[in-house]
């Protein structure tokens, strides 16, 4: 990650870097694992087919962190995620990448914090899969 | 997939229903916060070094293991409580406000409420229900973090043939 942003520097429409993640059958059976969310759509293909589903498939719980992830990759360490809502419209498969990419929608303050608002998304190749709003403080200050 | 079973009715007069508040199975431990960030290669050092709890993964701490001592384990969503007819579900949508940052050591005290049940409602999946849940996540006294959960409770249309 990198150092981060300073918030005075922060303008509406700044991007984050697009991050892109092979999603291999082991990175959803380590999603299970790593969360404790052993539905069965999220590590047994059959299950997952008989719901409508084509294969396995990421956990809620892979979007929140990865979009954390790409918000604080940008951000820095001395952010943090004050709110986050995600929208899953499209499952993203075993086999398939995952690409986030966001931008900063809006900036405000409140008291010592400054608040940085962004849309992310996360996409397959088939399209966007979640969307994300994500409020984040930084330190509002001369000094950082 | 366990879950309770149950007509329409039965399910939507679920709304307003809550859980006790109870302690999390175990505390939050940097074990499981560095599985975490594996999974989303997360080089934040405020969790690598300093043992803070990504805020993506405080759900993890109110889930069960998937197996214990005492017999079953709970269900791992309240929302899979609610009597149901569908036999499928899928997540939503994730909402999740953050009061401060939680960390190694802490143990969460949890209580989940059901908001809302919708009436049936078709999707490209199937026919179901949409279950609207609140879970807030204290430490002693204070509010760390709440987060608002919608989840689609369905059958697939080969099913209900």
């Amino acid at each position: 990650m990198t150092a981060g942003v300073r918030f005075g520097d922060v303008r509406t429409g700044d991007r984050l870097a697009p991050v892109t993640m092979p999603i291999t059958y082991t990175r959803v059976c380590q999603n299970a694992a790593a969360t404790l969310d052993w539905m069965p759509g999220h590590h047994d293909p059959a299950y997952a087919r008989a719901q409508g589903q084509e294969t396995i498939y990421l956990s809620t719980l892979f979007f929140t962190g990865f979009v954390d992830r790409c918000v604080t990759d940008w951000a820095g360490p001395e952010a943090f995620i004050r709110r986050r809502r995600i929208t899953m419209t499209s499952p993203i498969y075993a086999g398939e990448p995952a690409t986030a990419t966001g931008e900063v929608t809006d900036t405000g303050v409140d008291g010592e914090r400054g608040l940085v608002h962004l849309d992310v998304v996360v996409r397959s190749e088939r399209g966007p899969c979640v969307t994300a709003e994500v409020t984040i403080e930084l330190p509002h200050g001369e000094e950082m | 997939m366990d879950m309770a079973f149950g007509e329409a009715g039965e399910g939507r007069a679920w709304a307003g229903r809550r859980s006790d508040l109870r302690p999390a199975d175990f505390p939050v431990c940097e074990g499981m916060i560095r599985n975490y960030c594996a999974l989303v290669e997360d080089a934040n050092p405020r969790y690598w070094e300093d043992g803070e709890s990504p805020p993506g993964m405080i759900s993890v701490w109110s889930f069960p293991p998937p197996w214990s001592p005492g017999g079953r384990p709970r269900r791992y969503l309240f929302a899979l409580e609610v009597p149901l007819p569908g036999r499928h579900i899928v997540n939503v949508s994730y909402d999740c406000e953050y009061r401060r940052p939680i960390c190694a050591g802490e143990r969460l005290l949890i209580q989940d409420e059901v908001l809302a049940v919708s009436e049936e409602k078709a999707t490209r999946l199937g026919r179901g229900h949409f279950i609207t849940t609140r879970t807030t996540f204290h430490v002693e006294e204070e509010i760390v973090a709440i987060w608002t959960n919608v989840l689609y409770r369905y059958d697939t249309e080969e099913v209900e043939r």
